[in-house]
């Protein structure tokens, strides 16, 4: 699934958030998307998602326009912030709830509740709480897998290493990279971990002020010289 | 997708039997049950006090009054409905708006919660009302069933547009807060409509006489009413267009001058200022002028020694611009305080000048409600007992919860979502001092003959007034106390 976005622009105000003339994301593309604090990046997902309605310009995810029409939404999983989570449900109650809203059947979710097994550790499933009174960290493992285990077309995180361990770091960049690799979905994450975001996709977009600054083919998994550089001046 | 909306009521259910409230202890769940008893023995109270009151003032009461009476059962039912709904169902269907869920959906369970809401309360009314007038035959069951309908249609309308509008148009559409100001004009318009005949009457007998009083009350009402609406509009505009942040911002600004001047002075322009900026002005102002307004028609024509429920409208009235802008200030209070610690003495000067505004601003809702004497509605030394007593004694309550709750101020009690984490003997206490002023006043009011009553209102008054530095210093101690013995706070600095 492709996402095509023209034009779009976002002002809070006198400030433009989001102005991207045209950024084009391919089926099966892997990419990044870093800038420093306020360039817009979690602007852009929301605007992604038509939870902003853009000033300007539109966003197409295949043929459809996603402020104009709903079928978009279940080829895309998505998560932001932990707004995103029902939290006066335990974690085994979203995840139901998320299963059956996509379609997912039992079978199937025990078996991607066993595939996330390991990045979850003992702390999430069969704790007999809600999901308000896990750790941010917990809560950022609960809402990734929810975004991950529906198999969606597209997947959008936004920062999702914040708030994680080195060991969970480490294991979601796998997870990332696996699941765009097995399912063919398209994957996009920004992040302010150029490492983990060299590391793993393959294209790299940089956002300043609300623009694209650069786009550049990660294929090599060498451009973190050249953000580094960037990032340092 | 059908099932989807089974899940979202079921998610709202147990959402409420989830509600931090009732998960922090088991005295906890009792007392609050206890106090949903209590206030519904209120709300019966109130309905016998009122409707007795109603029966004395006009044995041949007019429709309207006998209407506006009823008002006060829905207040009461607001309050007793929170209990059991406290949620915004707009953030109910936050976390759902990405997933695959039809919009519509979405915008169905508001409208049905909307209706459903209010349809509780529009039902209470009118059952109310049913039996109110089957005991004083005016209006039949049909006629009831009228009345309460177009009650119904409006409050959802309202509450629909209202709570759920920013977030239907997704925060963005200016055209939204424009619905909502017709909306609010619609319901005020309809309200009117409802109670035109004797109400026409009365505007059209004060247009005759020309009463100066009564057209600045009226023109103040208007002109508040607008310049409340346009700051709202503007504050929602601020928040949720440019999602600026004005807690923050208040926190840097607050740091800054008590860290930077820490002078008592600095402080309480700074408490001015932030009741100037406080969105909750709205708030605090609307009450006051709905209840003069009340005063002004509901009771036209009866005096003050005929009335005994305008000496209780004036106290809430003057009381109420404080509390309306306590309310957002105590929710801030950890912070701020949490800020200041670093300074000792600031705290106690911040608990100083906050009472000195307090009263200030009492002050200034008893210069509104200066117009019921020139009204003949009361005497200036029943107004002044009246005032003292708002001042000096309800004015008091959210200091004296303070202390029950052992300093922790950012604790507000009236709002008992709020408590979390509260003992339940804390709760408990919350809940009886909120209504211990109200208890008094209704005794005093009722049972001790005049001029004896309004003696006691200003004693009450006086003796807190005198009292303050005693109870301000009191909070002090235990504000400290608990810092040194739990840390608290010191973490955060």
């Amino acid at each position: 699934m492709n996402i095509i976005i023209d034009n779009l622009v976002k002002r809070f105000g006198e400030k433009t958030a989001v102005n991207i003339e045209h950024l084009a994301i391919g089926q099966g593309e892997l990419v990044g998307l870093v800038g420093n604090n306020g360039a817009g990046k979690t602007t852009l997902f929301r605007l992604v998602l038509d939870l902003l309605k853009a000033d300007q310009g539109s966003v197409r995810l295949d043929e459809w326009f996603v402020d104009k029409s709903e079928g978009w939404k279940s080829s895309v999983a998505a998560f932001i912030d932990a707004g995103f989570l029902i939290d006066f449900l335990t974690p085994e109650e979203y995840f139901s709830f998320l299963a059956r809203i996509f379609g997912l059947p039992n079978d199937k979710l025990e078996q991607k509740m066993h595939l996330f097994a390991r990045f979850m550790g003992n702390e999430i499933l069969n704790q007999k709480k809600y999901i308000r009174n896990f750790s941010a960290g917990n809560r950022q493992k609960i809402g990734i897998v929810g975004a991950l285990m529906v198999d969606t077309p597209i997947v959008i995180l936004d920062e999702p290493f914040n708030f994680l361990d080195p060991t969970s770091q480490l294991l979601i960049r796998d997870i990332l990279a696996t699941h765009s690799r097995q399912t063919g979905a398209t994957v996009w994450v920004s992040s302010h971990n150029l490492n983990h975001i060299a590391d793993l996709c393959d294209r790299v977009v940089v956002l300043k002020d609300g623009e694209v600054f650069e786009d550049m083919d990660n294929a090599q998994h060498n451009v973190e010289g050249k953000l580094n550089h960037y990032f340092s001046l | 997708m059908t099932s989807f909306v089974y899940d979202l009521f079921r998610h709202r259910q147990l959402s409420a039997r989830r509600d931090p409230m009732f998960g922090a202890n088991r005295d906890t769940q009792r007392l609050v049950r206890a106090s949903v008893g209590v206030l519904a023995l209120m709300m019966c109270f109130s309905g016998v006090f009122f409707a007795h009151y109603a029966r004395i003032l006009a044995p041949d009461l007019p429709v309207v009054d006998a209407f506006n009476g009823m008002m006060v059962y829905m207040l009461v039912g607001s309050l007793f409905y929170r209990f059991f709904f406290p949620f915004n169902p707009a953030f109910d269907v936050l976390p759902y708006w990405s997933l695959p869920v039809p919009r519509k959906i979405l915008f169905r369970y508001l409208v049905w919660t909307s209706f459903f809401s209010k349809g509780l309360l529009v039902w209470v009314m009118f059952l109310l009302s049913f039996m109110f007038f089957h005991m004083r035959p005016v209006f039949d069951g049909v006629q009831c069933a009228l009345y309460a309908g177009c009650f119904l249609v409006l409050l959802v309308i309202r509450h629909f547009f209202f709570v759920n509008l920013r977030l239907l148009l997704r925060y963005e559409s200016l055209v939204g807060y424009v619905l909502q100001g017709l909306v609010l004009a619609g319901l005020i318009l309809g309200w009117l409509f409802l109670d035109l005949t004797p109400l026409s009457r009365k505007l059209g007998a004060a247009m005759t006489e020309v009463s100066p009083v009564l057209w600045i009350s009226l023109c103040g009402t208007a002109i508040l009413l607008v310049a409340g609406y346009a700051r709202l509009l503007r504050v929602f505009l601020n928040e949720e267009l440019q999602r600026t942040s004005q807690t923050a911002t208040e926190r840097v600004v607050s740091l800054r001058l008590a860290e930077g001047y820490g002078l008592f002075g600095k402080l309480i322009w700074f408490e001015v200022m932030k009741y100037v900026r406080n969105k909750r002005m709205v708030m605090a102002l609307l009450s006051p002028v709905i209840l003069l307004f009340m005063v002004i028609f509901v009771f036209d024509g009866k005096s003050a020694a005929e009335s005994r429920m305008v000496p209780m409208f004036v106290v809430m009235g003057v009381s109420s611009i404080g509390q309306a802008l306590r309310q957002y200030i105590f929710s801030a209070e950890s912070w701020y305080f949490d800020g200041l610690m670093v300074r000792p003495g600031v705290v106690s000067r911040m608990l100083h000048a906050k009472f000195l505004v307090d009263v200030l601003v009492s002050l200034l809702g008893a210069m509104f409600f200066l117009s019921l004497v020139f009204l003949d509605r009361l005497t200036l030394i029943q107004w002044a007992a009246c005032v003292l007593y708002a001042i000096g004694f309800h004015n008091l309550l959210p200091y004296a919860l303070a202390l029950v709750n052992r300093a922790r101020i950012d604790m507000m009690g009236a709002d008992m979502k709020q408590s979390h984490g509260l003992k339940g003997s804390q709760m408990f206490w919350n809940f009886a001092l909120n209504m211990i002023s109200l208890i008094a006043i209704i005794i005093l009011l009722t049972v001790v003959p005049e001029p004896w009553n309004f003696v006691g209102l200003s004693g009450l008054g006086v003796a807190g007034l005198l009292l303050s530095r005693v109870w301000l210093r009191q909070i002090y101690l235990w504000f400290w106390k608990r810092r040194h013995f739990s840390l608290e706070g010191f973490r955060g600095v």
